[in-house]
């Protein structure tokens, strides 16, 4: 019995098939591949692979690498700066965010720690691209990466 | 994963926020009859955009503006549900054009997430004033931050969407421009004449072409920059000036009210706002065969909303050194003779050309324009396109001559970006092409 309507369904299913014609499989396909275009123009598998993967902070510390004024430590150093918020912002204060030197290019980046209202702390400092004329024994090292930024806290006397 | 899934979320979030619309209060409104997908999202996104820039005036903070637009939202839907099956008939093509923009927009958005870079300009005006409103500050705060003369409806909407995300980064907000860039293209595409197979393929294809990185550029249109906010209100304020165009007046005085707000809307984003404003204006006055009466409230409504803009800097003293633009701090008379040179005039002529053959849409248009002349086609129909897009091009050339800074890095880093926030009209002379019944088009087999 069951297989009497499943052959009858079957057949008319094939019946319908045939009805759709070359030119609509076609559109259909078309359709497909330009979807396919643009998922691959706009990265979805990697996006998606990579929002599984890397949290915010490695992200963005990754995207600031391709531009030509920032990197990790270079430049601007979002990378640095996005580091630091993730890895110490409990060390910050309240509402306060680290004095940011930057003997690359002067500029300072504050608006990483996403606080305008925050006072800027003199006590902690955050150090990109170091040049010699900063004397370290002052402060606590906290952070430091290759020699070139660090995070520092000065000492109290 | 769970990020995605906030992403979706947000996705759904902005949609909510800007898909109940304002003419449900009224009983004998025949908009939201008339009405598509992306019509329907590009008029609630011009009111949303206008409500919290009014409510801003008051000195709220973003917690309060959220609050209001929320109650907004919350009458919308009570009238809504109690009017909804009397009001609401499903257009045909809705859900082509739901699931088309859902679906982009989510494949935009996880770009968007990934591709975290704020670009160069949005960090130095545009991420500090978001970060004003996310933190708590009214308008007023603005003058304390640096560059407190630009303005800030883009920051605003930027940060709004932040804070009523699921998600605790800033990108969040930036899913908006997103949102709002899908939904002007879509409109622009809703004009063409034919099937939703080709609307698909041009879909997409506008999306690719526009989706370009600068030249000069190492991060996407949605970095934070002003531009896709204008580039996006433009392109649906030129769906509404071929609206008006297709000599429709049934809806006419709507239109025209929608122009209206797009051009305070394109005041308060970026200062180019003003010349595409005035550009839509004359536009409007010049080209359409109104009355003299409604000429003169067209100007009037342009003069108050102009007024009000300087009116409210000034309240708020977000101009206190008075500098209207970055790279403009000498402009009288004299300075400007002295800085017009035939030098000049040819290195502004020779980036214009390599910014206009370099954007794609104004490559269709000419491509467009070129296809009509050899076809002896009348120009009638696309004159105030032409004159909106000769006008643009002109007025910034002017602009670029008078500055007081380095014209050619101004040029090198600038004039893209300024075509593409006015290139959407081009598309509109390919679409007046097509759409002309002259044309036989079915020997191609579209």
């Amino acid at each position: 019995m069951s297989l009497t309507v499943f052959r009858k369904n079957k057949s008319k299913f094939e019946k319908k098939i045939k009805k759709v014609d070359n030119k609509k499989f076609l559109n259909f396909i078309l359709i497909i591949l330009i979807f396919f275009v643009f998922f691959q123009e706009f990265n979805l598998f990697k996006n998606t692979y990579d929002l599984i993967t890397k949290n915010y902070y490695n992200r963005a510390t990754r995207a600031y690498e391709k531009t030509f004024f920032s990197g990790f430590c270079k430049g601007s150093s979002h990378g640095y700066l996005f580091y630091i918020k993730n890895k110490y912002s409990k060390k910050f204060g309240e509402n306060k965010i680290p004095k940011i030197i930057n003997n690359f290019n002067e500029k300072k980046e504050y608006w990483v720690f996403s606080n305008v209202n925050a006072k800027i702390n003199n006590q902690q400092i955050i150090i990109l691209n170091k040049i010699d004329d900063i004397d370290l024994d002052k402060y606590h090292i906290i952070d430091n990466n290759d020699n070139k930024c660090f995070f520092i806290e000065k000492k109290n006397d | 994963m769970i990020e995605i899934f906030f992403i979706l979320l947000q996705l759904f979030i902005i949609y909510f926020f800007l898909s109940f619309n304002v003419s449900v209060l009224n009983y004998k409104s025949i908009l939201l009859k008339n009405s598509s997908v992306p019509e329907n999202i590009a008029f609630n996104s011009i009111i949303f955009l206008n409500f919290i820039l009014i409510i801003s005036f008051l000195n709220l903070s973003l917690n309060k503006i959220i609050f209001i637009y929320s109650l907004y939202l919350g009458v919308l839907v009570i009238f809504y549900l109690y009017r909804y099956k009397n009001l609401y008939v499903p257009l045909k093509d809705d859900l082509f054009y739901l699931s088309a923009l859902l679906i982009t927009s989510f494949v935009i958005f996880l770009e968007v997430a990934n591709n975290l870079v704020i670009g160069w300009d949005a960090q130095k005006f545009w991420i500090y004033k978001t970060l004003n409103f996310y933190n708590g500050n009214t308008i007023s705060n603005l003058s304390n931050l640096q560059n407190p003369w630009y303005p800030y409806l883009g920051s605003l909407s930027w940060s709004f969407f932040w804070k009523v995300s699921f998600i605790e980064n800033e990108y969040s907000g930036r899913l908006f421009y997103v949102f709002l860039y899908l939904t002007s293209l879509l409109l622009l595409i809703r004009n063409f004449n034919f099937s939703k197979f080709y609307k698909t393929i041009f879909y997409i294809a506008l999306i690719i072409i526009s989706y370009d990185y600068a030249h000069h550029s190492h991060w996407s249109m949605f970095s934070g920059y002003q531009e896709i906010l204008i580039f996006s209100l433009v392109a649906m304020a030129m769906h509404f000036l071929y609206k008006i165009s297709e000599k429709n007046k049934k809806l006419n005085n709507l239109n025209i009210l929608k122009i209206l707000l797009i051009c305070n809307l394109l005041i308060w984003t970026k200062h180019e706002g003003f010349v595409i404003s005035l550009a839509l204006i004359l536009t409007l006055v010049i080209f359409f065969n109104f009355s003299l009466n409604t000429k003169i409230s067209i100007f009037v409504f342009f003069l108050i909303i102009v007024f009000l803009r300087f009116f409210i800097f000034e309240f708020y003293d977000l101009n206190p050194t008075n500098v209207q633009h970055a790279g403009y701090d000498d402009i009288n008379l004299f300075t400007i003779i002295d800085k017009i040179s035939l030098e000049r005039i040819l290195l502004i002529l020779k980036f214009l050309l390599f910014g206009l053959i370099s954007n794609y849409f104004i490559l269709i248009g000419f491509l467009a324009l070129t296809f009509m002349l050899f076809t002896n086609r009348n120009f009638k129909k696309i004159n105030y396109v032409i004159f909106f897009l000769f006008f643009n091009i002109f007025i910034f050339c002017g602009i670029y001559l008078i500055t007081d800074t380095d014209l050619k890095h101004m040029l090198e880093t600038g004039i893209d970006r300024i075509i593409f926030q006015f290139s959407p009209a081009a598309v509109l002379i390919f679409i007046e092409l097509y759409n002309l019944k002259k044309i036989n088009f079915k020997k191609f087999n579209l």
